[in-house]
């Protein structure tokens, strides 16, 4: 069994362009067992790489990672922005994270075996489910997460680098990724949104509230529990109990 | 009796700001060290987390040698007057790096450390050692209480983020530096927080009159609007270059405009003369009285 710095590193190869933007945080407490099983989704809407295509797969649990894998058999360089912690502890997770852990860790055989190339174009990959749940429950593992403009690659790089389409792979566009699809769309990049039918349409990102604001990222961490060892996750402490307050270490 | 009276609250504020600050100082060493001692994630680059770790070092180094040499008559001799006002530079730094990241929108934690962005580890360096030199230029010249210190490193603290604030709206370099990763932006930016504190230690320092007086003393930090003007139009040439795809050497020339912001704000301090022969504090000064008068 490979250990975490090995799974690391086959999903964020150091020669790879996209590789600064590979989260750790799932890879940093990963579950023993990693027996789930893979499916292989169609993905017809990608059927060879396109290198002006950037796609980003928001799907629920292990889905995003299944779909990212298919994609790098086409060719993509799959990139994982999951920023919610596995909270190995005796509290129930807000979001089960456990399947896109396994998933990723079972991934890795794959992976491993094809040859992509480091200059491919990337799919990121987010669990939809980030935000699901009521936050801060008492005896509760607050894992719930948000991607931010930071998280991804600027308009300017995307644009440096030859992109000028994005494909969102969801059922809907999330509030937390409108704001980072309206500035590369302010910047001239295509979105299109491609749900459960398979069939990609153009749209129109609308303005999500507290655009470009600066307190924007504030406001939204301050709602959420954060890890000292990056991301998002931490045990909430029943009424009787005392934790702290501050970083949790869970 | 009165006087008793009130030396004896003056005793009692003093020794709960110590404890406040105590307990700041605390919060801030442990949060600010915590994430960096951690082996985990396994991404964050150890560059940074040399750069995160020595920041404190260097600042409350600075702190330190300003209370033994330019206090207070009362504080350079006093081993717990000095601890006090060191553990108020903690508070202080905790306070600045907390407005950093909510004002700013520039984090060291998320950006600098977790996120391994250049651009935003040199702009917090920045940022941290011009929030120092406010704190320790508060600190310079006779005062009767913490809250000399409080109140005109306070005036220094508004005056740094308001800059910071105009420079974002016209030049918008907070999201080219944390979304946009621009290496030459953090470099002139954190230079220019760094050089804008020693403009703004300047005009905090010198001994303490009354409040009115140190608003008005404050004033001889006006060169440091210049100093905001030249990053502005420094900051539109490179929107403009980038904009009309000319390749500059961001890097090189962003490190030299470093320098040469820092040696501004230095020839400023040494060149501007002291508070009660400026010029611009008579004429300040004047107008107070006038406007006392009416």
């Amino acid at each position: 069994m490979k250990d975490s710095l090995s799974i690391y590193k086959i999903w964020a190869p150091d020669n790879a362009l996209w590789t600064q933007w590979t989260k750790p945080v799932l890879f940093t407490s990963l579950p023993c067992k990693g027996d789930c099983e893979l499916t292989t989704p169609n993905a017809d809407y990608m059927q060879i790489v396109d290198y002006k295509t950037v796609i980003i797969v928001d799907l629920p649990e292990k889905e995003s990672v299944e779909e990212g894998l298919v994609l790098s058999r086409r060719g993509y360089r799959p990139v994982p922005l999951y920023n919610g912690v596995y909270g190995n502890t005796k509290f129930p997770m807000i979001v089960n994270v456990e399947s896109i852990a396994e998933a990723l860790q079972k991934g890795t055989d794959i992976l491993s075996s094809l040859n992509i190339r480091a200059d491919a174009p990337p799919v990121f990959m987010l669990d939809s489910n980030r935000m699901t749940g009521q936050g801060k429950q008492p005896g509760r593992y607050d894992n719930r997460w948000c991607i931010f403009p930071q998280d991804m690659p600027s308009a300017s790089f995307l644009l440096k680098n030859g992109i000028n389409k994005i494909i969102v792979r969801s059922a809907r566009i999330q509030e937390d990724l409108s704001h980072i699809l309206l500035r590369y769309q302010d910047q001239g990049i295509t979105i299109f949104l491609c749900g459960d039918d398979g069939i990609s349409k153009e749209v129109k990102v609308s303005k999500p509230s507290l655009f470009m604001s600066l307190f924007y990222r504030f406001k939204v961490t301050l709602g959420l529990s954060r890890n000292a060892t990056g991301g998002f996750g931490a045990i909430i402490p029943e009424p009787q109990n005392s934790l702290g307050g501050g970083f949790r270490y869970g | 009796m009165d006087e008793i009276y009130r030396m004896d609250i003056l005793v009692i504020l003093e020794f709960l700001v110590g404890i406040v600050s105590i307990y700041c100082s605390y919060k801030f060493l442990d949060k600010w060290y915590t994430p960096l001692f951690l082996k985990r994630p396994l991404n964050r680059s150890k560059t940074a987390k040399y750069i995160l770790g020595l920041l404190p070092v260097v600042s409350f180094g600075i702190i330190l040698v300003t209370l033994k040499m330019l206090a207070s008559f009362d504080v350079v001799g006093n081993f717990l007057y000095i601890m006090m006002y060191m553990f108020l530079g903690g508070a202080w730094l905790f306070l600045g790096i907390t407005l950093m990241s909510c004002i700013f929108d520039l984090s060291w934690l998320d950006d600098a450390l977790n996120l391994n962005n250049t651009a935003a580890l040199i702009a917090v360096a920045g940022g941290f050692l011009g929030l120092t030199l406010i704190y320790s230029g508060a600190n310079i010249g006779n005062g009767p209480g913490w809250w000399c210190v409080v109140f005109t490193g306070g005036l220094g603290l508004v005056a740094w983020i308001i800059l910071g604030l105009i420079i974002n709206i016209c030049t918008k370099n907070f999201e080219r530096i944390t979304v946009e990763r621009d290496i030459g932006c953090g470099i002139r930016f954190g230079a220019y927080l760094l050089a804008s504190g020693i403009i703004l230690a300047r005009a905090c320092a010198g001994d303490w009159i009354s409040f009115s007086m140190t608003v008005v003393e404050f004033t001889d930090g006006w060169s440091v609007l210049t100093l905001a003007g030249l990053l502005i139009l420094v900051e539109w040439y490179y929107i403009y270059s980038a904009k009309s795809g000319k390749n500059n050497n961001a890097i090189f020339g962003s490190i030299l405009l470093g320098i040469i912001f820092i040696t501004i704000a230095i020839m400023i301090v040494y060149l501007l003369p002291p508070t009660t022969e400026n010029p611009m504090y008579r004429a300040a000064l004047e107008l107070f009285n006038r406007s006392l008068h009416v």
